[in-house]
């Protein structure tokens, strides 16, 4: 049982998630689905110089899936692309500091898997 | 209903599970049900005193073991009413059993242009090997749609455009295990004979077998298939039964030992059914099991069990459908229903809802259960599911009925 998985800072996310939205004008624009259970995330991205400037996502998704992907944009808006290639999985879940359990990772992921999505598409249709 | 007979709290003490955990309230059987200690022992017992391959020793341990594992067999042929021991093959599971009727029957005996008609409703299972036949030799998918309770619109195949005189199979789930809903399979075989067309008829009865009678003469059907791990039974055993002179004019999925009766260099040729279907060794302690998984049930009676879980669903029902805050899918009337209950609760995801049951133990399912094309047609992306057997009691449902009021409060709270 995961005591925390619910505590008060994730549901605040939930709430009122932040960069929740979508850009008009915007250099990475992806969509990432959890094939288990068919949640899907719209991340939009302006980028500046190779930094995050402007970072938004909409989601049809769970608390978790949503409350992450509001606490990763969060930390990455700013950085550059580079900084955010150096994130691992393992970062998310320490920014958010609650217990996930197995069957839940794929949740706190999304927005993680598709911002990572949205960066490889970036590099490569770039070069 | 024989209540006497009929004591959901001495059944449930036969679940060593939930010994274990005795504040456990599960509702996921109809993704797989707990095992009574008979089939636990049972199957602990032929490594302990019956271990041998099948089908090849001499000596008398191997026959030992040869003959619980044909007894099995016979106990499925019997339960499901088959004419012959020998149309029962088994399988890993009810997938492998619906694919090996898609490659061994469907392939050999389908042309580019038949139409083989399935269900919005149909599990994964039931559509998958479909595909990739249509894929493969260019068949046509007719999907029969369905109205907002649940229940199976057959006739729109007349307004469909379609030659129905191309309609050489109809593959279908008897239960829906998300909707719960029981299709008539009789009628719906009754419909396409007044139109003058006979196609085989295939069914999937995963969730069926073991919570009501099933009988495949009665059922007019040509294959049947089903798991052994849904009605009690160990997993990694599954059942295709299917019509003697089908079965004889099929294909296996894998050539191998046992399954062949001369070996040459050059050729070699097929055994008997079902040997034919049962190559290398198999999951002899699973089909042994599921015997006493078999055995299990026809003590208790399917027709008791039936009844009694027919009172446990309508309570839910009942409880459900007067939940302002709960979207239950499925039939409104229980005659047309096994206790099988998705449901949704606007604002609130079901990943949320099991995770807050599982909070004060309540396990129910939430996700797409396998059935994508129902989601697209419910126009959801997933639901909660509870799903009842034979040893679920009032007191389980009336303790999930408070976790919805948690998870209600949950909502109104954020």
């Amino acid at each position: 049982m995961q005591d925390n998985l619910y505590k008060e800072i994730i549901l605040e996310h939930w709430r009122y998630p932040l960069h929740f939205g979508i850009l008009s004008n915007k250099d990475i624009d992806v969509t990432e689905q959890n094939y288990s259970c068919g949640d899907t995330i719209h991340v939009t991205i302006k980028l500046q110089q190779k930094r995050l400037v402007q970072v938004l996502f909409t989601s049809e998704s769970c608390v978790i899936a949503k409350a992450y992907a509001s606490f990763f944009l969060d930390f990455i808006k700013g950085k550059t692309i580079q900084e955010v290639e150096k994130i691992s999985a393992k970062d998310v879940f320490n920014l958010v500091g609650a217990e996930v359990s197995t069957s839940r990772v794929k949740c706190a992921l999304l927005c993680y898997n598709a911002v990572c999505k949205g960066i490889r598409e970036y590099i490569i249709t770039k070069q | 209903m024989q209540t006497t007979l009929y004591n959901p709290e001495i059944i449930k003490k036969d679940f060593p599970l939930f010994k274990k955990y005795p504040d456990l309230v599960y509702l996921d059987s109809a993704a797989t049900s707990q095992k009574p200690v008979q089939v636990i022992r049972t199957v602990d017992e032929v490594y302990k005193k019956n271990n041998a391959n099948v089908h090849r020793g001499i000596y008398s341990l191997a026959e030992k073991t040869t003959e619980l594992y044909e007894q099995s067999r016979d106990s499925v042929a019997s339960f499901i009413h088959a004419r012959d021991r020998n149309e029962v093959i088994f399988t890993k599971n009810t997938n492998e059993s619906i694919q090996l009727v898609v490659s061994g029957w469907a392939k050999k005996n389908l042309h580019k242009g038949d139409i083989v008609v399935l269900s919005e409703m149909e599990h994964h299972a039931n559509v998958i090997p479909w595909l990739r036949l249509k894929e493969e030799i260019g068949i046509f998918l007719f999907f029969i749609p369905i109205d907002n309770d649940g229940r199976l619109l057959h006739r729109s195949i007349l307004t469909a455009k379609l030659n129905i005189k191309k309609i050489k199979v109809v593959s279908l789930t008897y239960v829906s295990n998300v909707l719960g809903v029981i299709n008539p399979i009789k009628k719906i075989k009754s419909f396409f004979s007044s139109h003058g067309i006979s196609p085989k008829i295939i069914i999937d009865a995963a969730q069926a077998v073991g919570h009501i009678p099933v009988d495949v003469v009665n059922l007019q059907c040509d294959f049947l298939a089903f798991s052994s791990h849904k009605m009690l039974g160990p997993s990694g055993v599954g059942v295709l039964w299917g019509k003697k002179e089908l079965l004889e004019t099929m294909d296996p999925l894998i050539g191998g030992s046992h399954s062949i009766q001369v070996v040459k260099k050059e050729s070699f040729t097929w055994a008997t059914i079902p040997d034919r279907f049962e190559p290398g060794t198999p999951n002899i302690e699973g089909v042994i099991g599921l015997n006493a998984a078999i055995s299990y049930l026809k003590k208790i009676g399917v027709e008791n069990i039936q009844q009694y879980e027919e009172r446990i669903a309508e309570y839910i029902l009942e409880k459900l459908n007067s939940l302002a805050y709960i979207k239950l899918l499925g039939p409104k009337n229980i005659q047309e229903r096994l206790g099988i209950f998705s449901f949704t609760i606007p604002g609130i995801h079901p990943h949320d809802i099991a995770q807050i049951l599982d909070e004060d133990n309540i396990c129910v399912r939430a996700g797409n259960h396998c059935a994508q094309i129902l989601m697209e047609t419910l126009q959801v992306h997933a639901t909660a599911r509870a799903s009842i057997s034979l040893y679920t009691t009032k007191e389980d449902i009336d303790r999930f009925l408070v976790g919805l009021e948690k998870v209600k409060n949950f909502i109104s709270k954020s």
